[in-house]
């Protein structure tokens, strides 16, 4: 079943079309399917959610869209390219990013240079990218020499959701961004 | 930051960059607020796809059990 979007309470009219297309998408490890005939579409200018519980399947979605496990069957476009058919990296600079479950920032480091490496991808845009990521959470900009592992948890949800901004995203894939402490 | 605040950030993203979310939960506070369509996930199968007024536990608990 698909469901016509929510016309939102807002007063912008939402563009036409869709950035992402998933279609008949299977995918797993080993013998084991992870992904069983996926079909869905985001439109743009309207996020959608992936609801399930451990092990359904969210998480090897997301890994499958950032070129991390292959498609077995069926594919994702987006914005026309086709995602199963590139490497992570290509995937990144394509304008497709991933904040990975747990936060994942890199612990020694601090909240600058987390920033600075999520930036690898669009380094011409770094430094107005970090300006506007910094505006976004200025709890970040208080800890910017401060070492990841410092931060509380919600802090490194935002330094982990800040850094996949730095690579300039059209398209955040964000899982489980609750799953951990945010305080 | 608890849930409201970090529905605050996010929609101030999307608004400021013009960034779209695929969001993968287990709950569905989070997904209710920002997202226009859920889908449901069950053992690698998109079992229900509803509108955020539509998702309460109950609708997930139905879904989650192949009742839905």
């Amino acid at each position: 079943m698909r469901c016509k979007p929510l016309i939102w309470a807002r007063d912008t009219p939402k563009p036409m079309g869709d950035v992402l297309a998933i279609q008949d998408l299977t995918a797993g490890y080993g013998r084991a399917l992870a992904l069983r005939g996926i079909t869905l579409s985001v439109p743009a200018g309207h996020n959608i959610g992936i609801v399930g519980p451990n092990g359904a399947g969210k998480s090897t979605l997301f890994k499958v869209l950032s070129g991390i496990v292959p498609a077995r069957t069926g594919g994702a476009v987006f914005e026309g390219q086709a995602l199963h058919k590139m490497s992570p990296d290509r995937i990144v600079r394509a304008g497709v990013v991933q904040v990975p479950e747990g936060r994942q920032v890199f612990p020694g480091l601090s909240v600058a240079e987390n920033l600075w490496l999520g930036g690898y991808a669009a380094p011409r845009e770094r430094e107005g990218r970090r300006a506007e990521v910094l505006k976004l959470f200025p709890r970040l900009r208080e800890r910017i020499d401060q070492a990841a592992d410092s931060l509380s948890g919600g802090e490194q949800q935002m330094l982990a959701i800040g850094r996949g901004l730095m690579a300039a995203p059209r398209l955040l894939l964000l899982d489980e961004p609750t799953s951990v402490s945010l305080r | 930051m608890i849930v409201g605040q970090l529905v605050d950030a996010l929609q101030a993203m999307t608004d400021r960059f013009g960034v779209t979310l695929v969001i993968a939960e287990q709950s569905i506070q989070l997904t209710q607020e920002l997202c226009s369509t859920i889908h449901v996930l069950v053992d690698g199968r998109i079992v229900r796809s509803v509108l955020p007024e539509e998702a309460d536990r109950n609708t997930l608990m139905d879904a989650y059990l192949g009742q839905g």
